[in-house]
């Protein structure tokens, strides 16, 4: 049975990997063609994404959305959720389903409702009105686990602090702040993560003026096949193992994800 | 003296700069979220002009030209095909959680990050990779040469079982991490007292595990399925033009057909569509937490 | 009765959990038909041990006879045995009946088979006629017999309870301690109970088996090892003890804090000069308040009284040795907070441990 299991489980990680595997092994083909298993072996079309200007000002776009967007998204959730923490009145629980709700709804719709508004307020095409969208669309990472951080929480700690003379802001930044400074640094991470990948809002606000990577990509294959989408597609892949892990390597992160606290056997 | 003065104006100061934040957060959800849902609503009534992108008005007929035949199947099509994307995911999702959460903690840990890195890989990444995969150049096909199986190298997409593949692969990560939680806090000795009482793992899971679940596991394909009901580049690289989602021509019709009115009448559907599913979810949930506490 | 209910021989049982061995070498024989409780404070290996005979985990080495046969290979399915968990692991989905059944439905019973059977062990729990309710109608105490009439339903081979009170609150508990021993006579099935409470194997157990870090310290019956603890873990662990630390003088006394005691307990293993530790129980030291005797007393300070009425404890300190006496209130000496006291510690109620 425990053999099944495993197999079971094995089969499926095989699944999981097997299309970013294939395309490991195509970016590394040393002819400009798709093919599997590769032929030859070079590194080039990495250095191609940096070489070419298109595909690095596409990069460029890329992170610097990502970086201004999740700080964005993060400025955003924080004082929801401590809103709701500290009182947990009907407009806290409202403001908290508004934060859900971007990430619950298929996002072609917040990605259309934000093309219509930036089209009628005139930001279309800017960076910003992409920082802007991707910030408000991805509010809903770091909130879910500042949440969590702020459960985490013993509100006598709160109390203790109060009684002792701090105020309610010396009581945010020396007690409040420092527990959870890790829920908000993985909040950042996958808001950044998730911003770095999103398609279809930054092509609707923005996608022909603004590429960033993923438009890129989608647009270049309409032309044909370049090994520097393969490249890309795997640089995308090891960024969010890498910050994942990190997430992993310095937090909890199956209490992140929402398993119960770990000494609870 | 001074020291209580002091303190009193720092409270008063402390009160309105308190509010700033929740304010701040307000205007900022309600501006860039709800109102722009907003707009689209009222968009959604307005009058189409050739050219010039539409007119204010309050007219049905961008909800009218839905109920064409072509847009009723495009629907259909829509909510069959997330629906059996979503089914399939659960249905392989489920056992993996299941395990998983009885695994050791760093196999758990490994796991995770590793679905949490394909979850948030960039549709047109997972749409790229599968349609490299299932090539005839570069794909598994080349692998079932090697091994004898076939004559020659075929392209397996696009076709309908390409698509439904490539979502039940974007969908997996996805069902996998809103099971975890409600999984891993599954009290384990439920599993031991059957197995005492003479069940098979087998058995245990399929008359504890599967019926204490249940309710989670209706939650999670409606959650999955408005999931896959977003995806919007798989539909366009792995599928034929006749496999396009709701999604695609939401977006073909306010990009390419310049027809805005049209589009925000179909998001304002999937709209309800979806939030009519969430609240669903929700019921089911509620349920439980009552029949918990009763 | 599907078989008569048999002994259980540990044989060199042990189990590791990474770098660290939960259960160590452990050696035991549990006669049939017999309440054993194990006992030891958490972390002591206690609940492992008990999972181990249940089969829900494998042990690294050793083995387990169950009548006769190896339990290695036995999956704890195949075992036919009763557990009642901790959380007591009630199934959510099904009513109390259902609960109740659901392991004669695995065994393939008929349906009026297992309404009889349902029924009577309701009745055996005293809570007739509950079957079709819901498990989330029931109180804890409630909660707690279905538990038990579930694990009972197939007439177990051996009946295994993993802190089956610990939910229930102080007054309940001890009715409960007393239903359940009286159940477990009736039925005459050899039953285990892990707790970490030693009123609650004093209570209920023929046998105790007190454990600390994967080894059993000491087994036998609760008022033996009450009267003779074997270590001075166990002295400290089963009811109050005072400690304290002396050295050997020779075959038939101590010397503790500069004064001689005589002590019946000496063992052969003490050679004299040897650092050791005397353990005498609160209620067998006695206070007096005449002058110092010249063996077996010592001076102390009354710190604290603490009259709970039923009982009288009283703090002492010589030096920095604290000591506690109880007694009943009609033995309560005349003295107060602050007093200089002697006091007396009987011959033959010391018992002497290597430090």
């Amino acid at each position: 049975m425990k053999a099944i299991r495993v197999v079971f489980m094995i089969a499926v990680f095989c699944f999981m990997s097997a299309p970013i595997l294939v395309v490991a092994g195509v970016s590394v083909n040393e002819k400009k063609r798709l093919l599997f298993p590769p032929k030859g072996f070079t590194l080039d079309w990495y250095g191609e994404l940096f070489a070419q200007s298109a595909w690095f000002n596409a990069l460029q776009n890329s992170v610097l959305i990502a970086l201004f967007a999740s700080a964005l998204a993060v400025s955003v959730a924080l004082p929801v959720a401590l809103y709701l923490w500290q009182r947990n009145s009907v407009f806290g629980r409202l403001l908290f389903s508004i934060g859900l709700a971007p990430f619950m709804l298929p996002p072609v719709i917040t990605a259309l409702g934000l093309l219509i508004f930036w089209v009628s307020v005139g930001g279309s095409g800017h960076m910003a009105a992409t920082v802007i969208s991707h910030g408000v669309f991805l509010v809903t990472l770091p909130l879910v686990t500042i949440s969590l951080g702020l459960e985490s929480i013993n509100r006598q700690l709160v109390e203790a602090a109060r009684t002792m003379g701090a105020d309610e802001k010396t009581v945010f930044f020396t007690v409040i702040r420092p527990l959870i400074t890790p829920y908000i640094v993985s909040g950042f991470a996958f808001a950044f993560v998730l911003s770095l990948n999103e398609y279809i809002i930054a092509y609707m606000v923005a996608g022909f003026t603004v590429e960033t990577l993923p438009i890129k990509i989608f647009n270049s294959l309409r032309y044909g096949y370049t090994p520097v989408m393969a490249a890309v597609a795997v640089i995308f892949a090891l960024v969010s193992v890498v910050v994942f892990g990190l997430v992993a390597r310095y937090g909890d992160l199956p209490r992140l994800l929402g398993a119960a606290a770990k000494d609870a056997k | 003296m001074s020291a209580m003065e002091d303190s009193a104006s720092g409270a008063a100061r402390g009160f309105s700069l308190k509010l700033l934040p929740p304010v701040y957060a307000s205007v900022m959800l309600g501006l860039f979220f709800l109102i722009p849902l907003g707009i689209m609503l009222a968009v959604s009534f307005f009058h189409r002009v050739e050219g010039a992108f539409y007119e204010p008005a309050f007219e049905l007929t961008n909800y009218a030209r839905f109920l064409d035949a072509f847009f009723i199947r495009i629907l259909g099509f829509s909510i069959g095909l997330s629906i059996a994307a979503a089914v399939i995911a659960v249905l392989i999702a489920f056992p993996f959680t299941y395990s998983l959460t009885r695994a050791r903690r760093g196999t758990q840990i490994f796991a995770l990050v590793f679905l949490l890195a394909v979850l948030s890989l960039s549709e047109v990444i997972i749409g790229f990779s599968w349609s490299t995969l299932l090539s005839r150049t570069a794909g598994v096909s080349n692998l079932f040469v090697a091994l004898g199986l076939f004559e020659r190298s075929a392209a397996y997409y696009p076709s309908l079982p390409a698509l439904l593949l490539g979502l039940v692969y974007l969908s997996f990560p996805y069902t996998v991490l809103v099971l975890y939680p409600a999984l891993s806090r599954l009290d384990p000795e439920l599993s031991e007292a059957a197995r005492m009482m003479g069940a098979s793992p087998v058995r245990t899971f399929f008359t504890v595990v599967v019926p204490v679940m249940k309710r989670t596991i209706i939650s999670t394909i409606i959650l999955a399925f408005v999931f896959t009901l977003g995806a919007y580049i798989l539909p366009q690289t792995l599928g034929k033009p006749p496999h396009w989602t709701l999604s695609v021509h939401i977006t073909d019709q306010a990009i390419f057909e310049a027809n805005l009115p049209f589009a925000a009448a179909m998001a304002i559907l999937l709209l309800l569509v979806s939030l009519v599913m969430v609240a669903i979810t929700l019921l089911v949930g509620k349920e439980d937490a009552v029949g918990g506490k009763a | 009765m599907s078989e008569t209910p048999g002994g259980l021989e540990l044989q060199n049982l042990t189990m590791n959990f990474g770098s660290v061995r939960a259960i160590d070498g452990i050696d035991l024989t549990l006669p049939e038909g017999k309440f054993v409780c194990l006992l030891g404070p958490s972390g002591c290996g206690k609940t492992t041990l008990l999972r181990l005979i249940a089969g829900l985990q494998n042990p690294s080495s050793g083995d387990i006879i169950f009548n006769g046969k190896s339990m290695t290979g036995v999956p704890s399915h195949k075992r036919d045995f009763g557990m009642v968990f901790q959380s007591l692991a009630l199934f959510p989905h099904l009513n109390i009946a259902q609960n109740i059944a659901y392991s004669l439905r695995i065994r393939g019973q008929s349906a009026a088979e297992m309404k009889a059977r349902v029924e009577e062990l309701l009745e055996m729990v005293h809570l007739p006629g509950v079957g079709d309710r819901r498990i989330t109608q029931l109180s804890g105490g409630q909660r707690q017999r279905v538990a038990i009439a579930r694990a009972l339903a197939i007439h177990p081979r051996l009946f295994l309870l993993d802190e089956p009170l610990s939910a229930l609150d102080a007054k309940l508990r001890e009715a409960m301690q007393v239903e359940l021993r009286q159940l477990q006579r009736s039925l005459g099935i050899t039953t285990i109970v892990v707790t970490h409470d030693q009123r609650e194997a004093m209570t209920m157990a023929d046998h105790v088996v007190i454990m600390k870090d994967g080894k059993v310290q000491q087994y036998g019956p609760p008022l033996e090892i009450y009267r003779k603890p074997a270590t001075a873990f166990v002295a400290d662990f089963i009811g109050a003890s005072n400690l304290m630390p002396c050295a050997v003088t020779d075959s038939a006394a101590v010397e503790l804090y500069g004064r001689k005691i005589v002590t019946t307990d000496l063992s052969d293993t003490l050679r004299p000069g040897q650092e050791a530790m005397l353990s005498v129980r609160p209620e067998d030291i006695h206070i007096l308040s005449d002058v110092e005797r010249e063996t077996n007393s010592l001076s102390a300070t009354v710190t604290f009284i603490r009259d709970l009425g039923a009982q009288v404890e009283i703090m002492l300190q010589h030096g920095e040795q604290h000591l506690i006496a109880t007694m009943t209130p009609k033995d309560k000496p005349d003295v107060a907070v602050g007093d200089v006291v002697c006091v007396e510690i009987p011959a033959e109620a010391c018992r002497v441990f290597p430090a």
